[in-house]
């Protein structure tokens, strides 16, 4: 296979799709304009990727794709956990939230020392409440969880 | 004396204790492998909207220092440049170290570094105002060819592609595209979502490029092994060794200093270049590699010395100089200033502060890279378990931070997977990031220009200076190829 074939490839497809839609906008009377439709910038970006990008495979023909490490479980685990943090963000508030992710993700990552894992995302918890709520009055998501605490126990 | 009068400028309490917490905490994300100076910053940004800007400019610059002198203490101790600057450190200091000179090591890191910074920031306290006085005659059409030259060096930045470095540079530049256009009111790309109608926010993502890419990048990983080197006391050079590195201290502090002024080259490049000539011009030749003291102090002192040249281009002309002052441009737009000749008349203080802000850092830094190179370096064997969640919880603070809304925490997610696909497929961040900084000015410097000459683009070549950066981004462009082709005709 061509070297870096696969995304060359999902750029020039992206790059086409959003020069397409580029057609969409709306025209503007050349007075409006000044000489520069909206248009006019995106698209001769676009085109500029899109050579590039046949450049750069034309360039690789004779190249063979590098074997590239393999992306371990791990990196989709954290990912996959980290969109569902942040999904769950506002609706769990944003303390619970860190204090999850700060206490799963560790063991995701193999370390088994729990007790010392517990301590860290409590005190990374209480440091972002702290410093980022107390100190610098950052309003974050409650969330119902956070709401309810703190209607019934503050 | 007008700079000497300014001095009292960092000796107020706050700003004082800003560059020393910044110096300080540059060290330690320098020395810690996969972090950056530029992702702390990026990570550190939103939260500098509570301090006066010249303040918040100044913790930025010193941060910068900090994080490139702070790299080298691991690629001594433990082979693991903390910063990509730093890889050409490694070269000679980690033998060094395994010899049992770590400390000399450590001591000439420390030196050559100083000694590059001063230089670099007396070439910046001259030549930065200087420059900026040419650029009063700069025009759109000027500005455009200049940005436009910013873009082009992206080619020539270190990566294995310069194709892959200019479509990056494109796609910032696409990305600053998105919203709804000034001139017309038309939204571009906003796909119906409100929070996107006032353009992208460049502090997400530049968080997600950075910082949420590597974390993802690390997850990648298995855990590292490493070792640290035992050393007793660090052990500063002794003045016959110091007088044997004069000459490779000084021509690499040049080096740097130069290669930081031109846009997009940055610290790494400095680095390399800084340390092949010093084997080029040394008389032991053949001990580099091996532990040879010449080759610490040649990257260290081209790498500290780009930091304060890539600030020339940056505060004179509002052209990024490195990956770190583009993301420290974003703090000058966080804070409502731009960058480039007009600040200097209207806010000469701020240039001081950022001036000695910066002088301080490199003192700083010398006292606490000598006296805590023991903790820095233990902190690099944070095990990434702790380390990276941390990260993350100032990605989403501070990708949150700025504006309060989820969309942001959004943007900076989506930004680190493509910034991890885009990695792993050889494209780097930086010319993303130089592409978005410089989008705004490309398109309204382009936008003004063609009113200027009535819609016929070929004025453009009317113009002595725009002619200039055209034959620079030719230069730029095409030097590499139309070498190949001569060494290929012989």
């Amino acid at each position: 296979m061509i070297k870096d074939i696969k995304i060359l490839s999902i750029i020039i497809i992206i790059s086409v799709a959003l020069f397409a839609y580029t057609f969409t906008f709306d025209e503007v009377p050349e007075i409006l304009a000044q000489g520069m439709q909206p248009t006019m910038m995106p698209r001769l970006i676009f085109s500029l990727i899109i050579f590039l990008s046949i450049f750069q495979l034309i360039q690789n023909k004779n190249l063979k794709s590098d074997k590239k490490e393999l992306i371990r479980r791990n990196a989709f685990v954290t990912f996959a956990y980290t969109l569902f943090i942040v999904l769950i963000a506002d609706k769990l508030g944003f303390l619970i939230s860190i204090f999850l992710f700060t206490l799963v993700t560790p063991m995701l990552w193999q370390r088994k020392d729990y007790i010392k894992i517990f301590f860290y995302s409590l005190t990374i918890s209480i440091f972002v409440f702290v410093f980022f709520t107390l100190v610098l009055q950052l309003k974050f998501p409650q969330g119902i969880l956070e709401e309810f605490i703190i209607r019934n126990f503050y | 004396m007008e700079i000497l009068s300014n001095i009292s400028l960092i000796l107020n309490p706050t700003t004082f204790g800003l560059i020393l917490g910044s110096t300080i905490v540059g060290v330690l994300i320098g020395a810690l492998p996969g972090l950056s100076s530029g992702m702390a910053i990026a990570l550190l940004l939103p939260f500098t909207i509570y301090l006066e800007p010249s303040q918040a400019i100044a913790a930025m610059a010193a941060l910068y220092c900090g994080g490139t002198f702070g790299g080298s203490i691991t690629a001594i101790l433990i082979n693991a440049p903390g910063a990509p600057p730093a890889a050409a450190t490694a070269f000679d200091g980690f033998p060094m170290a395994q010899k049992g000179q770590a400390g000399k090591a450590l001591g000439m890191a420390a030196v050559s570094s100083v000694v590059g910074g001063i230089i670099s920031l007396a070439v910046l306290i001259i030549f930065a105002p200087t420059l900026a006085r040419i650029a009063y005659k700069f025009g759109p059409p000027e500005y455009f060819a200049l940005a436009i030259f910013g873009l082009s060096m992206l080619a020539s930045i270190s990566s294995k592609s310069p194709v892959k470095n200019l479509i990056g540079g494109l796609i910032g530049l696409f990305v600053a595209t998105i919203g709804v256009h000034l001139t017309t009111g038309i939204s571009r790309f906003t796909f119906g979502v409100a929070e996107l109608f006032e353009g992208i926010s460049f502090v997400p993502v530049l968080i997600g490029l950075f910082a949420m890419s590597e974390i993802l990048v690390q997850a990648s990983k298995s855990e590292l092994l490493l070792e640290r080197i035992k050393f007793s006391a660090i052990k500063l050079p002794s003045i016959s060794e110091f007088k044997s590195c004069v000459k490779t201290i000084l021509r690499s502090s040049g080096i740097g200093t130069f290669i930081g002024i031109l846009p997009a080259e940055g610290g790494t490049v400095s680095a390399m270049i800084g340390y092949n000539e010093a084997r080029r011009w040394s008389k032991n030749k053949d001990n580099f590699g091996k532990g040879e003291i010449e080759g610490v102090a040649a990257p260290e002192s081209a790498n500290n010395a780009a930091t304060g040249g890539a600030m020339i281009p940056t505060l004179a002309l509002g052209i990024p100089g490195s990956a770190t002052t583009a993301v420290i441009l974003g703090g000058f737009q966080i804070h409502g200033l731009r960058a480039g000749p007009y600040l200097f008349e209207q806010q000469p203080d701020l240039l001081y502060t950022i001036f000695y802000g910066m002088l301080l850092a490199n003192f700083i830094f010398l006292i606490f890279g000598l006296l805590g190179a023991k903790i820095f370096s233990r902190i690099s064997l944070i095990p990434r378990g702790y380390l990276w969640p941390s990260v993350f919880v100032f990605c989403l603070v501070g990708s949150y931070g700025l504006s309060q809304s989820m969309v942001d925490v959004y943007i900076m997610l989506i930004s680190g997977v493509v910034g991890f696909f885009l990695r792993r497929s050889g494209f780097s961040p930086a010319p993303i990031i130089m592409g978005i900084v410089l989008g705004e000015l490309v398109e309204n410097s382009l936008a003004q220009s063609i009113i200027i000459f009535d819609q016929n683009i070929f004025m453009f070549f009317t113009r002595p200076i725009v002619l200039v950066f055209f034959t620079l981004t030719f230069l730029s462009l095409f030097y590499r190829p139309i070498k190949n082709l001569i060494m290929k005709g012989k």
